[in-house]
């Protein structure tokens, strides 16, 4: 295990340095540069800065070298685990992201565990009805949920509950002023965001496990233990379920990229504050050490998941080795 | 077969693990930020209220605004623009201010001389005043930040506006360690002589002053990443107590404020996401919002607001980029501005508000009779494209930001264009890479926004021919750069007037750009706020949406 | 891998004629539902300036936000132009972005699938790592940056949510090609000296086809999807051209999101009906085609 866990994370390495490259030169290639943001601002006139100013900030930001000398510089730093500073804010990049990052996670974490608990005894029922009413309204839902474009529904839910009933708060984590209020009012801002990105998530939860469990049902030691007089519901929940839900480790694994790059659309609807409108934030600022740091630390995130997914999944399932 | 209890055993685990972490995020942090929610219950023991039968209810002594664009930095010697002007107005004093004639008053300085050669500058700061941290201000203070502004290694944000000054150019250039003609007489003398005598000095001067006993032993290098930022102190009228990046700002009342005591003890400035303030002031989430023009209707109908309105102080404008050939014939930038339906514009995305911008908005006292106006005429467009033998072939590319506003004047000028045979297309880019394109020159027809300073001369910085913004437009004209020295050399405002009037003359009739429209200002405060004014002037530290926060009060319940 | 040892039964067992497709097809009701729609949209698309009641660019500053009428059936936008005409060609731009974008997904999933596939080792390692790079990154967070960098020009929209999308077909080329290999078929093929590009066009796509077939409609959903979620954000399709997502975007703006529903509801629903119907027709597929596959729907 150890030494497969040691080979999963070298492997990353490469994987890494290819995203890293890859934004990296990407990123160059926008037009216009930090410095166009510092100095534009909206009124065009005003910020008339002399070329001597603007020069000695390009030097300090180090724009001025050569592009690979500045992605060297940037990878010899990155490998001592420094992603270096904003080029806007001059905070370490780092440092923005851990303060970003847990408002997502909180976000996205709260909505992928409600999903999980509400997909599970969804799928489990409709697989056992299957074709019954439940059944079908899960498939439709299933369909409808990964149809509907994520920000159709959340401006939906914004519409209806929000600006129509008054029931939530119009966006935001927390009432002005304030980054920590009391659990239950950081509750009511967050149940909008959470409920659009669970329905999604559970529904195609609940599909692949009813898929999972129609597959394990019709396998011999189901009928096994059925045939040995245990009731159904013990066969159901000690023999079915725990291998369907095997699968829906990996899936959840595969998913995690799609669920949290999704919040860059969630958090523009719901002015959720966290990392996915730092994103759209820094993308439009041309800070480049921002976004390369961003995009690297989700690459990491992704793959520590999967990596944790994997394990997980070998620690289930003893039949699976890995040497 | 499969072992399941370890596989129970693990769910639970991380079903515990995502629990606490949600519980441990909520709440986590909480004792560690004031929490505002105490305050209210303060107020009445603070406050005794002065008329306790009319107003049982608290006086609120917070005041919660909500703006658009968070910004990034508050060191003014590398941010000046909309975003960071708001706050530094309010955090950092400045040597004199505006008056709403846009006449010279006291604010650090409590008078000033000016010698007989129009020269020397002497101010006599007032002693009375202080820094939030409590220390006096001192002249060194001036002298230090205007030294700052003009040095390289401190970006020299202000360098073009105070180069008269004598010494300023060889202290820019590394040559000398201070500008000499910045002298400090004693702790509350200062003095400034300029080369020529300057009638935009005093503007120069209006500059963000930032406390000696903190900068002076830093090196200008360091300025900018200095910790100072991160909690500036000025001697403005509130105190910075909380920035959380993109979020909110927390100002709180320097009581000791030259100009007096504020009448609101505490300001959250909100800056989570403009779209939605408008909801958040019809729920009293916010007291004050800037409601975009197209919500107006909606503010209309909401019992607790009131709106003030005041004129332009920007205008949506159209560059053409004179360094290409097909631009050079006045013909076609004539016909250009025939050809566009300024009225429909300004109709349709300026809500009929506003003023077509026949000539820049600058300050009113200068003269207007020389302005050369055009009309919307597509076929005296047609013709004068013909006469001037445009290459119909050969589309126009128009440039401009990716947002509503910028998108529907575009399309707009696309059709106009379309309708008198001349091709156009539209390139959206966001703000960086569309102002990028703008600044290098890289572009035909550029469709944007400018605000305009109080002071005429501010034009020159675009259309003299030594401009910084001039490369940008590629208009020369040897009247102009005379009539531009000659306006900064005369210090009498009615002649000034006639100076730039002949400026603004030329400028139109040779139709250097297609000034769409100006719309007018508005802002909505709750109405037991009196205070609130909109101007049409911008300048960064003062003349914008809000110029008197200080002033403002809160005379009933929110 | 349990799929080896089934391929060949499957293949027998999965009739693939295009007659017996259809009959499997025509049972699935909802995809027959789906494609019947999808046809409709694609002939609103083709035939739209005969469908449309007006100018779709026409701009009429004086009636902004003007509420539904006989003339215009869903009302006027913000510089007065007919939605629903906008609607309707917006069609137009948002199935063709869907279509190429799966297109270019194909090419290069295929190309790199195959090569992986045929030729395993160092090639079939780096690429599997850059599909892992891939995978890692938030697409649609490259997919601004890309655009922002290129422009945002409808073709390099398209073009960059295709290159974005081919990691699924790559996985699945990849896997069939990886299991082909071992049989008799390729072997002599190989024995015989034919080249790659020939084996693999004779041998190994005919067999992969039908999968990959069923993830290029669902790459067509997808598209679609990113393609109104980017213009959503303002990197997408930009106006005056009209995309659904383009559409929808101006109901960030909070007073026409809570007054004018109609202007921003259609657009909405238009998307959602146009990827479920796809989605559909990606599940009939998959039945018709592939009897033996368990698993649902699919998505990346």
């Amino acid at each position: 295990m150890q030494v497969y866990i040691a080979k999963r994370l070298l492997s990353m390495l490469p994987v890494l340095l290819l995203v890293a490259t890859f934004v990296f030169f990407i990123v160059q290639l926008m037009p216009g540069s930090v410095i166009e943001y510092m100095f534009g601002g909206v009124a065009g006139e005003e910020g008339g800065l002399p070329p001597i100013g603007a020069e000695h900030i390009r030097e300090e930001l180090g724009l001025d070298l050569p592009m690979h000398v500045q992605y060297w510089n940037w990878l010899r730093r990155a490998a001592r685990l420094d992603f270096g500073d904003s080029m806007l804010t001059r905070e370490p990049v780092i440092q923005r992201i851990i303060d970003r990052f847990p408002r997502t996670l909180l976000l996205m974490g709260t909505a992928l565990v409600l999903s999980i608990i509400v997909a599970i005894p969804i799928g489990v029922i409709s697989a056992l009805k299957q074709y019954s009413v439940l059944d079908h309204v899960v498939t439709g839902t299933s369909f409808l949920a990964i149809s509907i474009p994520s920000f159709f529904v959340g401006l939906g839910a914004v519409y209806i509950f929000s600006s129509l009933l008054r029931w939530t708060p119009v966006g935001g984590m927390a009432p002005v002023g304030t980054t920590s209020p009391p659990l239950l009012v950081r509750m009511h801002y967050m149940i909008l965001p959470v409920l659009v990105v669970s329905l999604r998530q559970a529904a195609s939860f609940a599909r692949y496990l009813r898929s999972g469990m129609l597959e394990v049902i019709s396998k011999q030691y189901v009928s096994t233990a059925r045939s040995k007089g245990l009731s159904e519901y013990v066969v159901v929940l000690k023999h079915a379920l725990p291998n369907a839900l095997i699968p829906l480790i990996t899936i959840i694994g595969i998913r995690l990229p799609v669920i949290f790059g999704g919040s860059v659309v969630i958090e523009r609807i719901f002015s959720w504050p966290g990392i996915g409108s730092l994103t759209l934030n820094a993308l439009q600022q041309r800070d480049l050490t921002m976004v390369v740091g961003i995009n690297m630390f989700f690459a990491l995130f992704v793959l520590f998941a999967n990596l944790l997914a994997d394990i997980s999944y070998a620690l289930v399932d003893p039949r699976i080795r890995y040497g | 077969m499969i072992n399941y209890k370890r596989l129970r055993s693990l769910l639970v685990i991380l079903l515990a693990l995502s629990m606490v972490f949600v519980f441990a995020t909520a709440c986590g942090p909480e004792e560690v930020t004031d929490d505002p929610a105490d305050e209210p219950a303060d107020d009445p023991a603070d406050e005794p209220a002065d008329d306790p039968a009319d107003e049982p209810e608290d006086v609120p002594t917070e005041l919660r605004m909500g703006r658009s664009n968070p910004p990034d930095v508050l060191n003014i010697f590398r941010a000046r623009g909309g975003a960071t002007a708001f706050p530094s107005s309010q955090i950092y004093g400045l040597l004199v201010r505006w008056n709403d004639n846009q006449e010279y008053i006291p604010y650090g300085a409590e008078s000033w001389e000016v010698s007989d050669d129009d020269r020397t500058y002497t101010f006599h700061l007032d002693r009375d005043n202080v820094w939030h941290d409590g220390e006096p201000v001192i002249a060194q203070d001036y002298k230090m930040t205007f030294e700052l502004a003009c040095n390289p290694e401190s970006y020299a944000i202000a360098y073009a506006d105070l180069q008269s000054i004598v010494g300023a150019e060889e202290y820019y250039e590394g040559e000398a360690d201070e500008i000499v003609g910045i002298e400090v007489i004693d702790d509350y003398t200062l003095s400034v002589t300029t080369e020529e005598p300057d009638a935009v000095l005093l503007l120069g001067l209006m500059q963000p002053v930032v406390p000696h006993h903190i900068f002076g032993d830093v090196a200008p290098a360091d300025i900018d990443g200095h910790e100072y930022w991160r909690k500036p102190i000025g001697f403005g009228p509130y105190k910075h107590v909380e920035y959380v990046t993109d979020q909110y700002l927390r100002l709180e009342a320097h009581e000791d404020y030259v100009l007096g005591e504020p009448g609101i003890q505490h300001v959250v400035i909100d800056y989570s996401d403009s779209t939605n303030h408008l909801p958040m002031f019809e729920r009293q989430e916010l007291d004050w919002i800037r409601a975009p023009r197209d919500e107006m209707d909606r503010v209309d109908a909401i019992p607790h607001a009131k709106t003030y309105y005041g004129g332009p102080y920007g205008y949506q404008v159209a560059r053409i980029n004179m360094n290409q050939e097909r631009f050079q014939d006045v013909r076609v930038r004539r016909a250009i501005l025939h050809a566009i339906d300024r009225p429909g514009i300004l109709e349709g995305p300026g809500h009929g508000e506003g003023e077509i911008a026949h000539s820049p908005f600058i300050a009113p006292w200068v003269d207007r009779s020389q302005v050369v106006e055009y009309d919307y005429d597509p076929d005296r467009a047609k013709e004068l494209f013909d006469e001037a033998g445009w290459d119909y072939s050969e589309p126009i590319e128009i440039l401009t930001f990716d947002s509503p506003r910028y998108i529907d004047i575009a399309s707009i000028m696309e059709r106009n264009l379309d309708a008198v045979g001349v091709d156009a297309n539209i390139t959206l880019g966001d703000f960086t890479s569309m102002y990028g394109r703008y600044s290098d020159g890289d572009y035909g027809f550029y469709s944007g926004y400018f605000m305009f300073s109080a002071d005429p001369h501010t034009l020159a910085n675009c259309w003299s021919s030594s401009g910084a913004r001039n490369p940008e437009t590629g208009y020369q004209n040897p009247r102009l750069d005379e009539l531009f020295r000659e306006g900064r050399a005369t210090l009498d405002t009615s002649e000034r007037a006639e100076i730039y009037g002949e400026v603004l003359g030329i400028l139109s009739e040779d139709a250097v750009e297609i000034g769409l429209y100006g719309g007018d200002t508005s802002q909505t405060a709750h109405e037991n706020i009196v205070g609130p004014d909109t101007r049409g002037f911008y300048h960064f530290m003062q003349f914008q949406d809000i110029h008197n926060l200080w002033e403002w009060e809160w005379t009933g319940p929110r | 891998m349990t799929n080896e040892s089934n391929n060949q039964e499957q293949l027998q067992e999965s009739d693939v004629t295009s007659s017996a497709v259809w009959k499997r097809f025509r049972k699935h009701k909802v995809a027959t539902a789906g494609i019947v729609i999808l046809v409709t949209l694609i002939l609103v698309a083709v035939f739209a300036p005969f469908i449309a009641p007006n100018d779709p660019y026409e701009v009429r500053t004086g009636r902004r936000l003007e509420a539904p009428s006989s003339e215009f059936p869903l009302g006027l936008d913000r510089i007065g132009r007919c939605t629903f005409s906008r609607l309707i060609y917006a069609s137009r731009i948002s199935l063709s972005v869907g279509v190429i974008s799966a297109g270019v997904s194909l090419i290069i999933g295929v190309v790199l699938g195959s090569i992986a596939g045929y030729y395993g080792g160092i090639a079939d390692h780096l690429l599997g790592r850059l599909a892992d790079g891939m995978l890692s990154l938030p697409a649609i967070v490259i997919i601004m940056t890309i655009v922002l960098a290129l422009g945002t020009h409808i073709l390099n929209v398209m073009v960059v949510i295709g290159v974005l999308g081919w990691v699924g077909i790559f996985r699945l080329v990849r896997g069939q090609m990886l299991s082909l290999r071992e049989q008799e078929f390729y072997l002599s093929a190989v024995s015989l000296g034919a080249s790659p590009f020939k084996v693999v066009k004779d041998h190994l796509l005919p067999n992969a086809i039908s999968a990959v077939i069923v993830a290029v409609t669902l790459r067509t959903a997808a598209a679609i999807l990113t393609e109104s979620t980017l213009s959503f954000l303002g990197f997408g399709i930009q106006p005056p051209l009209a995309s659904w997502g383009n559409m929808l975007n101006a109901a960030q703006n909070q007073s026409i999101l809570v007054n004018n529903p109609y202007m921003w509801a259609p657009p909405g629903f238009a998307i959602a009906l146009t990827v479920l119907c796809v989605n559909f027709l990606g599940d009939g597929l998959r039945d018709a085609l592939d009897p033996t596959s368990q698993l649902g729907i699919k998505q990346d």
